[in-house]
């Protein structure tokens, strides 16, 4: 269960918030389903990457990089702040947290922070290091398991 | 003040110590003599002294962990100079600027033992020569006076530099880098001059650097030269009619092949970097330019000041690509990156 059922965003708005923001993406919604796919530029010096997000009525959103392998630092054997290296599958924020709630639009929170994830994993990807600031875990090093 | 290449390098400080007026006997060597005794009355900078003195200055070298050295030029300036440089920097008018020369001491001049009047002496204009640039590199009118502020007897930690400040910092870094030690690399008040002519008032470090760095070498005149009897490549000092700045390069021709190589090399990385997209292959290709280690600290920063940002609530996102800055309709909202 996410948040309160009464105060479940309206599939629909969800969707159309979305779609005001990101007219050309690719977007289906019905009652109980959104999936959104888009192709992001987290900064005007970034790549683009390709982004899904699937969200079902009274489950968290769950959000993943398709189409390309993140590469890793070297020495990594997982992405930072992920749920799934293998499947790219972004850990954005803290769960009961209050950070994110059915009541809010993903468009205005889990969205942005798609980006935000994205360019703090390349800067990560240049220095080793996460800047991006969130609970610290160690990442195990290679060297440290081998 | 230009942060050294490397950690072993020292931070230099340039200090001219202007006296109003001289006993009536004293040569060069005299002056040079009188300034160097009384630092070395200070018991402190008596041990940091480095000896013999430098063909015009004075180095009081501070301890090897403090990786910092002080120049010290003795000068001879005109009576109420003091007056007549706040003036200038006030009206920010080269108009005039002449009045700004200094006469410094100099071990390479033939009359270093001998001459006494100071209008026999090397003529240099250093403070007349910063308000030259700080008026070529001001973006607006009567905006406060930043170099100014640099000249004080401490120079003032800036954030904020100026586009054209900053392009030729990344310039000399560049040339640093590839010449690493070389006697013939591009001199500092070369690139800087010509850098100042070629800019155009640019906002954006980026516009600037790439427009300065394609107007450059455009920006050297050719005039004849009784002495060579040809054409010879001319870079005026903008304080100084009379000098020329390249004035060795008909003799030592490495030094013109080096300044044009140099300047290539500048263009092509620059044309490489820009069309990178990533920044894993912007530092990629800022890496042999610039240095490895300044080219990870600079992304380092970056990504931190990031953070910061959206913590203070003043980063964006634009609609269609999703790039953050901080301009745009979404404000990304606090949240914290979790772990598994």
């Amino acid at each position: 269960m996410v948040g309160d059922r009464t105060h479940t965003v309206n599939f629909a708005l969800q969707g159309n918030r979305i779609r005001t923001l990101f007219p050309a993406s690719d977007l289906v919604v019905s009652p109980f389903k959104l999936v959104w796919r888009h192709s992001i530029t987290p900064s005007s010096l970034s790549a683009t990457y390709d982004v899904e997000l699937v969200y079902v009525r009274d489950d968290h959103p769950k959000v993943y990089i398709v189409n390309s392998k993140l590469a890793l630092y070297p020495g990594e054997l997982t992405l930072p702040h992920v749920y799934d290296s293998e499947r790219q599958w972004l850990c954005l924020y803290r769960k009961g947290g209050g950070e994110w709630k059915s009541n809010m639009f993903l468009a205005d929170t889990v969205i942005p922070w798609i980006s935000e994830w994205l360019l703090h994993y390349e800067c990560w990807l240049c220095t080793g290091e996460w800047w991006g600031g969130g609970v610290h875990y160690r990442l195990k090093k290679k060297e440290e398991t081998d | 003040m230009i942060q050294p290449l490397n950690d072993d390098n020292d931070l230099d400080v340039d200090l001219v110590c202007r006296l109003e007026g001289k006993q009536a006997e004293w040569t060069q060597a005299d002056l040079k003599w009188v300034v160097g005794n009384r630092l070395k009355q200070n018991r402190t900078i008596e041990k940091l002294l480095v000896l013999p003195d430098g063909r015009r200055c004075w180095t009081i070298k501070y301890s090897e962990s403090a990786k910092f050295h002080m120049d010290v030029l003795p000068a001879i300036v005109s009576s109420g100079y003091r007056t007549v440089l706040e003036k200038a920097f006030a009206a920010r008018d080269i108009v005039g600027v002449d009045s700004l020369a200094i006469r410094i001491t100099d071990k390479k001049e033939a009359n270093y033992r001998t001459a006494t009047r100071p209008e026999e002496w090397l003529k240099c204009n250093p403070f007349g020569y910063a308000i030259w640039f700080e008026q070529t590199g001001s973006l607006l009118f009567g905006k406060s006076s930043i170099i100014r502020e640099g000249l004080q007897p401490v120079p003032l930690y800036r954030k904020e530099k100026l586009p054209l400040q900053r392009v030729v910092q990344l310039l000399k870094r560049h040339r640093d880098m590839m010449f690493n030690g070389e006697d013939d690399k591009p001199i500092s008040i070369i690139i800087t001059t010509l850098a100042a002519r070629a800019y155009r008032k640019e906002a954006n470090i980026i516009d600037a650097l790439l427009n300065i760095v394609r107007q450059m070498p455009n920006e050297i005149e050719e005039r004849y030269s009784p002495k060579h009897g040809r054409n010879i490549r001319w870079i005026v000092n903008p304080v100084n009619p009379e000098e020329n700045f390249a004035d060795k390069w008909p003799d030592e021709r490495k030094k013109e092949e080096n300044f044009y190589r140099w300047m290539r090399q500048v263009d092509l990385d620059l044309q490489n970097v820009i069309q990178q997209r990533g920044i894993p292959m912007i530092q990629e290709s800022l890496e042999k330019p610039f240095g490895k280690d300044t080219v990870r600290k600079a992304i380092g920063s970056y990504a931190e000041n990031l953070r910061i940002l959206r913590e203070s609530g003043g980063m964006r996102m634009a609609a269609g690509t999703g790039a953050l800055g901080s301009v745009g309709p979404t404000t990304v909202k606090k949240h914290t990156f979790h772990g598994r």
